[in-house]
């Protein structure tokens, strides 16, 4: 797998975005680009073409695994990798993220300090 | 920590403010859409906003956890699910439903305090408690060692952790790169030569330095202590260079200095010029060296500004328009306070008399124009000089410590603060028993070795703002901040069994140099003097027991003071109980009788008596105690040796009196004539609690007055039971752990066909320090029930594997025994966790097995076998515990990938004499064999279990028979017996 560079984030909640981008950016050294919804993301990722994906569950509107559906039916974002991010991770969830074809999940709440190590284990495994 | 990490945490402290600042708004909104809802009587509205205020506990309980505020977070999350099951619910609420409801809003309302007393609260909102560990754990650096002589590692291992440093130990050069990445390490101690004329070594530091881009010191210990190998050792990068054989004090000197904090603290300048350009200058220039700096161009407010703003260094021109310089400073320094201060003259005057007339009022003289480089460099020394200054005076020259006055004056700014917020402080006064011998023993040299060595042990057990003092001779005190008496126990525990290890290193192999320790906290006492007072006199009592002990000043001392001291004129030795049943002052508490000929004891056992709920008489003289013989007594606590009258004939007194209080003997005799003695008791229909052995085990007196408060017989009664007589709390578990007060006992396992032993079952043992042996089931309940369950099983984990090596068994198929618990299998990533220990103590994976019960089986099946699935892959054994307790169906078991079974005691103690049991044994022994499992009978008590289980074909057995669970010294002597055996 190659480096890990470019993450996208998504989520509705600005306190939840600030941190992941302070996180990821300030330990894991990363360039992070955060939205609010699924409407955006769809709408920019393509062009920006990250290499990950980090998507909120449950947002207002359209949701986690609905954005994912849509994601993956556009060929230029297709075979981004996405990690889900929920509050309610319970085993059978964790399954039904990963059978949608998620990479991972990471529940919330997390330690912002392990974040981007977390993320990077998943990258790994790849 | 790396400085992208530390950068980040300081980033974060800042987002942590800024977002606690926004939750008062974030809650009122909750709460009003919350009080809407109540009030609504239209149902369609209802749950428009029911919908609303789950997104609103939502986004809350996203993000709150992030930023540390985890009791708002969970709080959020209940709030959400209870939205959820209202709108999932369809109906208007109903008043129970609302009354829930109000509840769960107010108990979010509660976790969050909008006005903490302290900033810190803000950054962690997590309680105190849990702060304390924090902070002291911050304290402590990770120290990398690189050594191939596994008895110098072990030594500076177990030595440096004693002084609460973490220790990495490595054997290889080439591992070096990846554990520096990996621990990020404060200090580095190598193992190394450099000799003359090889170069292999220095490289080799130069290597590391270079190709890990480390900067933190590296401290060589080296056989060559010449000019040249010291050459080559400094031209390497090392910074400290230790010649063989080391002391364990020498290698903590040098790392205390490597790795002493900076005093970050920002210098504060008071600048005192009537130009404004050249005050903006000077400021501009100071500040951007990030000191903090006051201006001043009036200088009749001198005095005022500098009783406010307190500068560490006074800056003043020469020339200013209605006064000079010099006289400025001649009024500052008239006050005696401000004699110390550093002040330094600008001035455009090249007179030299001049300057050296004002050189002798102040300590420097600077001529304008001034360059900016030199301006910062002469302030920031002159305040490092005056600041290491007042540290000196401050400060006990041996130890470092703060001296007598400095630690009163803190004291009392301490107290005063407490009271002000409402926290409690606990003020410990410790002392080191018989010094003076050690002194005579040892010299004086050796002595100053022992108090510096406790002085470093304490402060590496306490926070920064804790404060640490010596007050005398071989007397320390500390005062512990937000600390109740319990965690101050727990504290000082620590710190005296570091002490004992520690001393033992400076004094070799002679008798252990102990310490005893009397605490008394606030606001129980209020007064620095009453506190002090109260320290004192548990210190004494702890002193006339013989020392080595920690003892707190008794709750109820100072009320019963008066009518419980033992009056010189032994006739009335009765009369205090009467005064106490009609002062009524005490009249719910128990009634207790101490007879001992030694009134020391009697004063030691007194407090422990009267915490656990027994107003207490002291006597010494048996013949008095028959004469004034009362039946409605509670508890006699009973000396078997006194001169008068021996203790046998007492019992058989009050054999005759059919005396029904619960008795407790304690002797200095051996456990046989205690034994002797309970039995003859016994024989006399007395009610004999426990036989302790002098010096006493404060552990099983607390327990043995525990029970004795129990069984006494107006039970109930008394409403006094001490604070102690409760099981421990989830706090008091959780010191425990990071205090490594858990130890890990090994109880052998042994295959039956060949008796040798093939396996050793880790167990975790809690002696509490007041409450003795902790019962596991309900410590581990505790540790499951409150998220410790994960760090108690790799505690144990590490120890168990640690051990492993140390066992020095030669079998190759001997493994260790972990029990884990279902709780562990919440965390998904549980099996990587214990590969990654496992394989980093240096076992493998096939030398553990993983032991869980039957009965936590039965929840969510999926996770489980997923779970012990991976396990087996990564190649560990599974054994399933307690077999035949739990309701698991054969399908079941065959469908789980376990190795081994292990037979519940409860069936084998039985299974000799109780044909059911019998039939359970043999017929679980032969369902395993035909699942193709091995099987392990707990709980052997006797030759005739063991035969049984032989004959049955039970393959291995644990239990009290072959040995009982046994801390890791002891097991290793067992191993070495029993293989001569």
């Amino acid at each position: 797998m190659a480096m890990l560079k470019r993450i996208v984030h998504v989520d509705d909640e600005p306190d939840i975005r600030e941190i992941v981008k302070m996180s990821l950016e300030a330990i894991g050294g990363y360039s992070v680009e955060s939205f609010c919804s699924g409407q955006e993301i769809l709408e920019k990722t393509a062009s920006l073409a990250p290499d990950l994906i980090l998507m909120d569950v449950m947002m207002p509107g359209m949701d986690g695994p609905t954005t994912f559906r849509e994601l993956r039916r556009q060929p230029e974002t297709a075979n981004i990798p996405v990690i889900f991010m929920s509050a309610k991770v319970q085993a059978h969830e964790i399954e039904q993220y990963l059978n949608l074809g998620g990479v991972g999940v990471i529940s919330k709440p997390f330690d912002p300090v392990s974040l981007p190590k977390a993320i990077e284990e998943i990258w790994e495994k790849l | 920590m790396t400085r992208e990490t530390q950068i980040f945490r300081e980033k974060l402290a800042a987002l942590k403010i800024a977002y606690a600042s926004g939750l008062n708004e974030k809650l009122t909104d909750i709460k009003a859409t919350a009080d809407q809802i109540i009030t609504n009587d239209s149902h369609s509205d209802s749950k428009a906003l029911l919908i609303d205020l789950r997104a609103q506990a939502h986004k809350l309980a996203g993000s709150a956890g992030i930023y540390g505020f985890f009791d708002l977070g969970n709080a959020a999350r209940n709030l959400e699910s209870k939205c959820q099951s209202f709108i999932e619910q369809n109906s208007c609420l109903s008043t129970a439903d609302s009354n829930a409801f109000i509840k769960l809003v107010d108990s979010l309302l509660h976790c969050y305090d909008p006005e903490p007393t302290e900033q810190q609260n803000v950054l962690s909102p997590v309680s105190r408690e849990i702060d304390w560990h924090e902070e002291v754990q911050a304290n402590n650096h990770t120290i990398l060692v690189v050594e191939d002589d596994p008895d110098l590692s072990e030594h500076l291992e177990i030595g440096l952790g004693t002084f609460g440093y973490r220790v990495k130990i490595i054997n290889d050069l080439d591992k070096m790169k990846a554990a520096i990445d990996a621990i990020q390490p404060s200090a580095i101690i190598l193992d190394l030569e450099f000799e003359v004329g090889r170069t292999a070594s220095a490289e080799t530091v130069q290597r590391i330095r270079l190709s890990s881009g480390i900067d933190c010191p590296i401290i060589v210990l080296t056989i060559h202590g010449d000019f040249n190998a010291r050459l080559a050792a400094v031209r390497a990068g090392c910074d400290y260079f230790l010649i063989k054989p080391v002391t364990l004090n020498e290698i903590i000197q040098v790392l205390e200095k490597l790795t002493k904090p900076i005093n970050i603290e920002p210098k504060r300048i008071l600048i005192i010029d009537d130009d404004p350009d050249m005050l903006a200058f000077i400021s501009n220039t100071l500040q951007s060296s990030a000191m903090i700096v006051e201006c001043l161009s009036d200088p009749s407010l001198a005095i005022e500004t500098i009783s406010i703003f307190h500068p560490e260094l006074i800056l003043i021109d020469m020339q200013l328009s209605d006064c000079t310089g010099i006289e400025v400073a001649m009024i500052i320094r008239q006050k005696i306070e401000n004699v110390g201060i550093p002040i330094v003259f600008l001035s455009n005057e090249m007179d030299q008399g001049i300057q050296y007339e004002s050189i002798s009022g102040a300590n420097e003289f600077l001529v304008k124009p001034i360059q900016p480089g030199y301006l910062i460099s002469v302030v920031q020394s002159r305040i490092e000089r005056f600041r290491m200054l007042e540290g000196n005076d401050a400060r006990d020259s041996l130890t470092g410590l703060y001296n007598h006055a400095t630690t009163w004056r803190l004291f009392e700014t301490v107290l005063s603060r407490a009271s002000r917020i409402g926290i409690q402080v606990s003020f410990a006064i410790l002392d080191i028993d018989g010094f003076k011998s050690v002194n005579n023993a040892y010299g004086h040299s050796v002595g100053d070795n022992v108090l510096k060595a406790l002085a470093r042990v304490m402060i590496h057990r306490v926070r920064n703002s804790d404060i640490v003092g010596r007050i005398g001779g071989e007397e320390f005190c500390i005062v512990l901040i937000g600390t109740n008496i319990e965690q101050a126990f727990l504290i000082v525990e620590t710190i005296r069994l570091a002490f004992i290890e520690v001393s033992q290193s400076i004094v070799g192999s002679g008798l252990p140099i102990t310490l005893s320790c009397g605490i008394a906290t606030f606001p129980r006492y209020l007064s620095a003097r009453d506190l002090n007072e109260a320290a004192i006199r548990a210190l004494n009592e702890a002193k006339a027991i013989g020392g080595d002990k920690i003892n707190s000043a008794s709750p109820m001392q100072s009320k019963l003071n008066n009518v419980q001291d033992l009056p010189t004129n032994e006739k009335n030795s009765h009369l205090p109980l009467a005064e106490l049943d009609q002062s009524g002052e005490v009249e719910s508490v128990k009634h207790a009788v101490v007879l001992d000929d030694d009134l020391m004891v009697g004063r030691f056992l007194k407090p422990f008596v009267e915490n656990a709920g027994f107003g207490v008489q002291l006597m010494t003289d048996p013949i008095k105690f028959l004469e004034a013989y009362r039946a409605d007594v509670d508890l006699i606590i009973l000396d078997l040796h006194m001169p008068a009258m021996d203790g046998v004939e007492v019992l058989r007194f009050l054999g005759e009196k059919r005396n029904n209080a619960a008795i407790i003997v304690i002797s200095i005799f051996g456990h046989d004539v205690l034994a002797a003695a309970k039995s003859l008791a016994e024989k006399h229909d007395l009610n004999v609690i426990a036989a302790l052995h002098k010096p006493l085990d404060q552990g099983e007196l607390i327990g043995a007055l525990r029970m004795a408060y129990a069984v006494s017989k107006n039970y109930g009664h008394g409403s006094a039971l001490a604070e102690y007589s409760e099981m421990p709390s989830t706090d008091e578990l959780s010191v425990a752990m990071n205090n490594k007060m858990l130890r890990v006992y090994y109880q052998p396992k042994v295959k039956l066909a060949s008796s040798v032993v093939v396996g050793a079952e880790a167990l975790v043992r809690w002696k509490h320090p007041l409450k003795g042996f902790i019962d596991p089931e309900y410590f581990v309940a505790l540790a499951e029930q409150n998220g410790l369950i994960d760090d108690l099983t790799y505690f144990v984990l590490q120890e168990a594997c640690t051990s492993f090596k140390r066992f020095n068994i030669k079998n190759r198929n001997f493994k260790i025994v972990i029990n884990i618990s279902a709780r562990n299998f919440d965390d998904l990533s549980f099996p990587d966790k214990v590969a990654n220990i496992v394989s980093a103590a240096g076992i493998s994976a096939s030398d553990v097995i993983l032991e869980l019960t039957e009965t936590s089986l039965s929840n969510e099946v999926g996770r489980v076998i997923e779970i012990l699935t991976r396990m087996r892959l990564k190649g560990f054994k599974l054994s399933i515990d307690d077999f035949g307790t739990g309701h698991s169906s054969l399908t079941r078991l065959h469908d789980l990938p376990f190795n081994e079974l292990k037979i519940d005691q409860s069936f084998v103690s039985r299974a000799h004499c109780e044909p059911a049991a019998r039939v359970i044994v043999k017929n679980t022994i032969s369902l395993a064999k035909s699942l193709g499992l091995e099987t392990v009978a707990e709980g052997a008590e006797k030759q005739e279990d063991i035969d049984m289980l032989r004959e049955l074909g039970c393959g291995f057995v644990q239990g009290y028979f072959i040995a009982k669970p046994l801390p890791l010294s002891e097991f290793k002597d067992w191993v070495k017996h029993s293989m001569k055996a």
